[in-house]
């Protein structure tokens, strides 16, 4: 745990550091006339600092046991999760957002543990009906059409 | 005298048979609309706004009105029943609601204190607009960028109320949330900030779907499969009957200090232009969480953390109303519509209003009163088939809720990237959820960093250069007191304990 706990620590390290950067390229300005880069370099000097001594003490405490952490059991969630919504992204321009919509329920509740095909094909087709008589019909928001026109 | 007769008239219009169900259908629309995710009153109004043009000007504003708080009630729904928050408004009631529901099994009790909270709130809100409307419109005048800026310090100092068992890890998450906030086009300078290149990203990153992704996403995807394959939860008829809903003894005792006083600081900051009830509800848990007997006991299910929150945001919908009838100012995104329809009623807002058309305003003051009860009693009475949705299986939860959530995060601005910032958000919310960064900083920095950033800004260019204006302004530098010692007395009141606990020992 420690470990992640370190690494992200550097990551956030290295987004303060490029904060300060890009603010210094924007310009501080002065007292009177702040510029684009004044309160962002102040954020970012102190997220780096805050962070830079949270990191240096977490080297200092010895870590008794090696706690287990979740990640690793829920990271396959993340995976198929994330992949859903990019599938989303770049279908909808051609399918509409329908289609993948049922397409993406479909596929998270079998691999989410439902094992009846039967039954997450109803959910998927369900799902999307609602979601189009909802947005769609009764509050009139425009979703994306594709080919098929839905 | 004159007040109690014109809210006497305005009640008598408001309760006229179709001005009643103008206001039925305008709160049901707003509840549900409210605990659509990614959807929010601004959104519920526009989409409705059409149906009002046929309409009388005061039938017209009731309803609108009607959908501006109904959506207040609405957005407690989800965050308590699946943790993911109706809308921006809702996102501190998950903090104590959705832990109320997952680990103490209160799922209708939450949604009870959160109806009654947000029905009280609403009501003194209510009452404080009867008599002190255009005081209170006065004061928020006075309000400049020295002001603005000492009440995002004020907002600041909640942080420490949201930072859980590790401080440093929330200032880090808050510290994140206010660089999101700086992205954008620079709005003293118009220079584009972090954008890299993209046009998308030039409006800045909104919390909305930052609100979805870290909350909504993120804890969709936290849950293990044994967790998702469990037990289903079977609910027990007699936890959905009536009385199961009202809080008991127990939780009034407790909830009823944090309800008025999240009023209160709900209708203050609603009244202010550009605050708006998001901030109102972090504050609000945020004290309620200090002065509470147990508040070591916030985010792990208490009523007190839903009644403080709750009462809140609605009040801050109700004073939100204030500026726009009164100077003709609207505080928010949803009362900028409002004012559209106004001015489409043919009305202007302003000072002359409450003189030349009193039965409208008065009549909108009488239909909040009536409006708040009805929607209150809808959801009540509906509150048992709400629950029911706990009966639904996890995967089976978790894949619809992702699929409203992705047609939410589109419908914020018609376009795709809002559901890429979705997902980016949903990444980042799942790492933090998994090594102890707590979410809630991140997401009131991302709130408060603009208006921060620009108060900042512009009173160093009125002061040219100089802090001391923060001090030299009356209500800028009492509102800076005050922050002083909301952050310092935790700290004063353990060293008085100690004093007072020696001195015992020693007599």
């Amino acid at each position: 745990m420690q470990k992640a706990e370190r690494i992200a620590k550097c990551i956030i390290i290295i987004f303060a550091v490029y904060t300060i950067v890009e603010s210094l390229n924007m310009g501080l300005g002065s007292a009177g006339a702040t510029g684009s880069g004044f309160v962002s370099f102040g954020v970012g000097s102190l997220l780096f600092l805050i962070t830079v001594f949270d990191l240096l003490k977490s080297f200092r405490i010895k870590e008794k046991d090696e706690e287990s952490h979740t990640i690793g059991k829920t990271f396959f969630n993340v995976i198929i999760f994330i992949s859903c919504g990019i599938f989303v992204i770049l279908a909808t321009p051609y399918l509409g957002i329908i289609i993948p919509i049922f397409i993406i329920v479909t596929i998270l509740a079998k691999l989410t543990g439902i094992s009846s095909w039967k039954e997450v094909i109803i959910l998927g087709i369900g799902s999307a009906a609602v979601i189009f008589v909802i947005f769609n019909v009764l509050l009139k928001i425009n979703l994306p059409k594709g080919f098929l026109g839905i | 005298m004159d007040t109690l007769m014109n809210l006497m008239q305005g009640v008598s219009v408001a309760t006229q048979p179709i001005n009643i169900l103008y206001c039925l259908v305008g709160g049901v629309c707003g509840v549900l609309v409210g605990a659509l995710p990614g959807l929010g009153p601004s959104a519920g109004l526009a989409i409705i706004l059409p149906l009002t043009f046929g309409m009388e000007p005061v039938g017209g504003i009731i309803m609108l009105a009607g959908i501006y708080y109904g959506t207040m009630y609405g957005g407690a729904i989800t965050a308590i029943l699946i943790g993911v928050p109706g809308d921006s408004a809702a996102v501190a009631t998950t903090f104590d609601g959705y832990p109320m529901n997952v680990r103490r099994h209160r799922a209708g009790a939450a949604l009870g204190t959160s109806f009654f909270s947000s029905l009280i709130g609403g009501v003194i809100a209510v009452i404080i607009f009867t008599f002190l409307a255009p005081t209170i419109a006065n004061f928020a005048l006075s309000f400049g960028p020295p002001e603005y800026f000492a009440l995002m310090i004020l907002g600041f100092t909640t942080i420490s109320g949201l930072t859980g068992k590790n401080p440093t890890k929330g200032y880090i998450a808050a510290l994140i949330g206010l660089v999101f906030s700086l992205v954008g086009v620079d709005m003293v300078q118009g220079y584009p900030r972090f954008t890299f290149n993209m046009l998308n990203l030039l409006e800045g990153i909104s919390f909305v779907p930052a609100a979805l992704g870290l909350f909504g996403i993120a804890e969709i995807m936290s849950i293990t499969k044994k967790d998702a394959l469990g037990e289903l939860k079977t609910i027990e008829r007699k936890n959905i009957k009536w009385k199961k809903l009202l809080p008991n003894k127990e939780d009034w005792k407790h909830s009823y200090p944090v309800t008025l006083m999240g009023s209160i600081i709900g209708f203050l900051f609603g009244v202010l232009p550009g605050v708006g009830a998001t901030i109102a509800s972090f504050v609000s848990y945020s004290t309620a969480k200090k002065i509470s007997k147990r508040g070591d006991e916030f985010g792990t299910g208490i009523p007190e953390g839903i009644a403080s929150c709750e009462s809140a945001n609605n009040a801050a919908s109700v004073g939100a109303l204030i500026p726009m009838l009164t100077l003709g100012v609207p505080g928010s995104g949803a009362t900028v519509i409002m004012m559209g329809a106004l001015m489409m009623f043919g009305m202007n807002p302003g000072p002359l209003l409450f003189v030349e058309r009193p039965d409208f305003v008065w009549g909108l003051v009488g239909s909040l009163y009536v409006g708040n009860l009805l929607i209150f009693l809808i959801c009540m009475t509906t509150v048992s088939l709400f629950v029911r949705i706990l009966k639904v299986s996890t995967p089976k939860l978790n894949a619809v809720v992702m699929a409203f959530i992705i047609v939410g995060a589109y419908c914020l601005s018609n376009n795709i990237f809002d559901i890429g910032l979705t997902l980016f958000f949903g990444i980042i919310g799942y790492f933090m959820k998994k090594l102890d960064y707590p979410r809630a900083p991140l997401v009131l920095a991302l709130v408060l960093g603009s208006i921060f950033e620009q108060s900042l800004r512009q009173s160093m260019i009125l002061s040219d250069g100089s802090f001391a204006i923060f001090f030299k302004r009356p209500l800028s530098a009492t509102i800076i007191i005050i922050s002083a010692i909301l952050v310092l007395w935790p700290v004063l009141l353990k060293r008085f304990k100690k004093i007072t606990q020696r001195l015992k020992l020693a007599s």
